[in-house]
């Protein structure tokens, strides 16, 4: 039997036996599963990161971020999906289970009630469901993403590395019903109902609030039609979620209300597509409130070279009166700027590689990121260098 | 499950079993399609049961599964770990790329590589890690992500061992590193990895800093060696040796440097292997707590075992695998069921009986060669014996 090279030095290393090796060389026979059409992929995402300067105990707080990713090599996550997609059935039945290994599963926070959090985390788990009613209503029932956002919690779907402060205000994932409906090529809608906006997985508002008290979420997008010339394929989407959050992390936790719209516009230059998104959060008891807007541009370059560029406007709230959604600590994050400018070069087939440059700057003429105690920021700017490869399959 | 009544009669008349049967009837089950072809689903499930002989377990010796965090092996049966392995090699093309993610599950799972900041669970991920070949001379390996650190003559999957404890040597060993592996081969005979990590400790994306610098960093290396055709019943040998330097972010916050020499020889007599092992760990500026709960500074420390190994394929089913070792370290280092010297004799007996099952007996003697009671004892720290044994059976099954 031949080993590859590879084998051959860890067999010699004693970190493999070659007879397990000779296992695991042979083609591996499929697993069979007593539905047909069920799917697995996923993906492995890996970074490095470079924070200039030292002290990294008030990172800028968007989502996944935190010190024990600064400065170092990190693993971020591992996916694994499996899925029955819907087919064209009018009684159409399918289902969705993706599930989260690894640090950012721990940040997500899924965990069921009553459970620590740990390196697994079940993103989506949901029953797909159609009820031939018009062109058919579609429904998910369990555990969901968020119907708003421009970017999504996959890194690998989003133009940049790092997450923006408007997606970071967002909800994640909810544990509810929704009902989608497309009432044409250009129009469609979503609606539903769920335990919480929090992540929790069969979290609950009561208490405090009424057992009956659950989070109601709606969504539209418009897709341009193919008589708008250059414009056809782009979208404007809207989207509301309102209710209880147990995440304390957010000034709390309480009621909250997230509003969102986004669009993505092609333009008449090939390669180029521009994009715009506002989030806006406000927590009801703590009166606190914080927006973002946020403007993007892709260049396709060459099949394999693109650049992505980010710009965002953060308005977390009056410092002095610690109302943004970051109040603590140190007492809010104030007004920051944000560029991300990403270089993505596809190398490796079915690799996603790419670099990151960003800076974030707070305009409140106030310290809130560096130091080395949590609550002690000395530094108006915090600087990124990062790079991230994703391994699809 | 139903079976029809054909088949309930041959059951019933033993002419058939129910496992084979429903293997029979499931073949109507289909494929699950992966998004790439190449990946491969693997794994295995992990079984034991241990008799520890005498009364009281407060004080097994150190090494694994008896020293796995959260478990309690002695004296029953035991479900040691579930692994399943997602893959999907680099490939041979220039600029390859893949992927492994492992996925553990169980007793063995427990503390084994879990992200900084999270609580010990059933679960914990290993290897996971993208991997890349850019095409420098013969091909650069990389691998950027969680991996097993490169050292040793045994591995954490105890169907790759020889032996279904672990020994000594592994026990001193890092487990798992974060960061970025790269491996060369130069030719058939050698070979070489290099690489920068985290820390010296296991934990996903662990940190040096504090109390260390940011940039303070973990550095991996280690050269193989395979001897050629031309050496005769020596053919494929190997030696191997590697050097890992960092910090460990554990109990001990030293700064460790753990080397390592081993290797497996090959014999006129076909049938037998001979395997041998060193491994040595110094340990700078440790921290231990005295009986006030003070902090104590160690400047200097050290670890080391040795290990003989010998292998012997007596039939195609039945192999013995016979393990020596001798272990010492610092008297600061001493602590429950880790004497400051010992010796420790395994024999394993493997009769492969059932197709993808390893199945195994193994008898183990570990004595306390400090001249101090390590063993046994019904509280911990209260140790009341010089020897410990152990038998115990070891039932795998690879998928």
């Amino acid at each position: 039997m031949k080993f590859n090279k590879w084998t051959v030095a860890l067999a010699a290393l004693g970190v493999v036996t070659l007879s397990s090796a000779a296992k695991a060389e042979e083609k591996a026979s499929p697993v069979m599963t007593a539905l047909s059409s069920t799917t697995i992929s996923g993906y492995v995402d890996t970074s490095a990161e470079w924070n200039p300067g030292t002290g990294n105990a008030n990172l800028p707080p968007y989502r996944f971020n935190s010190a024990n990713k600064a400065d170092g090599f990190n693993l971020d996550v591992v996916q694994l999906r499996i899925d029955k997609p819907l087919d064209e059935a009018d009684w159409a039945a399918g289902y969705r289970a993706d599930l989260w290994f690894g640090p950012d599963a721990a940040a997500l926070g899924t965990s069921s009630t009553g459970w620590n959090v740990s390196d697994f985390a079940i993103k989506q788990a949901y029953v797909a469901l159609r009820a031939p009613i018009g062109t058919g209503l579609d429904f998910k029932m369990g555990v969901f993403d968020s119907v708003i956002g421009y970017e999504s919690i996959e890194a690998g779907n989003d133009p940049n590395y790092t997450r923006s402060y408007g997606n970071s205000i967002e909800p994640t994932t909810h544990t509810g019903l929704l009902a989608s409906y497309r009432f044409c090529d250009a129009f469609s809608a979503s609606a539903g109902v769920a335990d919480t906006v929090s992540s929790t997985i069969n979290g609950r508002a009561n208490p405090p609030q009424a057992e009956s008290y659950k989070t109601y979420m709606g969504s539209i997008a418009l897709t341009a039609p193919e008589s708008m010339g250059f414009l056809k394929g782009s979208t404007l989407y809207a989207g509301v979620v309102n209710g209880f959050s147990n995440d304390q992390s957010v000034n709390g936790g309480g009621n909250r209300i997230n509003y969102y719209v986004g669009a993505t516009v092609a333009t008449p230059l090939t390669g180029l597509r521009l994009g715009a998104a506002w989030d806006y959060l406000q927590v009801w008891e703590q009166k606190c409130e914080t927006w973002t807007i946020a403007g993007y541009a892709s260049y396709q370059a060459t099949e394999k070279l693109s650049f992505h560029l980010r710009a965002e406007y953060l308005d977390d709230g009056t410092p002095a009166l610690g109302s943004g959604i970051w109040a603590t600590p140190p007492t809010s994050l104030g007004k920051v700027l944000a560029l991300t400018t990403t270089v993505q070069y596809d190398l490796w087939k079915n690799v996603i590689s790419r670099l990151e440059l960003r800076w974030d700057h707070s305009l409140s003429d106030q310290n809130v990121f560096g130091g080395t105690v949590q609550g002690e920021p000395n530094r108006s700017n915090a600087w990124l260098l990062g790079a991230n490869v994703i391994y699809k399959f | 499950m139903k079976y029809n009544a054909w088949t309930l009669a041959l059951i019933g008349a033993g002419v058939v079993s129910i496992p084979a049967v429903s293997h029979a009837e499931e073949k109507g089950t289909n494929a699950v399609l992966s998004a790439l072809s190449a990946t491969t689903i693997s794994g295995y499930v992990d079984t034991s049961a241990q008799w520890n002989p005498g009364t009281g377990n407060a004080n097994l010796p150190y090494y694994t599964p008896n020293g796995v965090q959260g478990a309690s092996k002695a004296d029953g049966f035991n479900l040691d770990v579930v692994a399943i392995t997602l893959n999907k090699p680099v490939g041979e093309g220039e600029w390859g790329a893949g992927y492994n993610a492992t996925l553990l599950f169980g007793p063995d799972a427990t503390g084994y590589n879990p992200s900084a900041g999270t609580i010990g669970s059933d679960f914990s991920l290993k290897d996971a890690y993208v991997d890349l070949r850019a095409p420098l001379g013969n091909g650069l390996d990389l691998k950027l992500g969680t991996f097993a650190e490169i050292l040793g003559y045994e591995v954490y999957e105890t169907g790759n061992n020889p032996n279904y404890t672990r020994s000594y040597g592994y026990e001193i060993e890092p487990l798992a590193l974060t960061g970025l592996l790269a491996a060369y081969q130069f030719s058939p005979v050698i070979s070489a990895q290099g690489g920068v990590a985290n820390t010296w400790s296991t934990g996903i994306n662990n940190r040096s800093d504090p109390p260390k610098a940011e940039s303070y960093k973990a550095y991996i290396g280690g050269v193989t060696l395979t001897a050629p055709d031309s050496l005769g019943f020596l053919a494929g040998s190997t030696l191997a040796g590697g050097v890992i330097n960092g910090f460990d972010a554990g109990a001990s916050q030293a700064t460790k440097t753990s080397f390592y020499v081993g290797g497996t020889m090959k014999t006129p007599l076909k049938c037998l292997s001979v395997g041998i092992a060193y491994d040595y760990v110094a340990l700078a500026n440790a921290t231990t707590f005295d009986e006030n709960g003070d902090t104590v500074l160690h400047n200097s420390g050290y670890q080391n075992a040795s290990s003989l190994y010998l292998l012997w394929q007596a039939t195609e089913k039945l192999t013995f695998n016979t393990r020596g070792e001798y272990f010492s370290q610092s008297q600061y280092l001493v602590g429950s069921g880790m004497p400051s010297q010992a010796f420790a004799v395994t024999e394993t007996v493997q009769y492969d009986l059932w197709k993808n099952v390893i199945s195994r007996l193994e008898f183990r003697w570990d004595h306390s060669a400090s001249g101090q009671d390590a063993y046994g004892g019904t509280q911990s720290g209260s140790p009341s014996l010089k020897n410990a044994f152990l038998v115990a059976a070891n039932l795998i099954y690879k998928f």
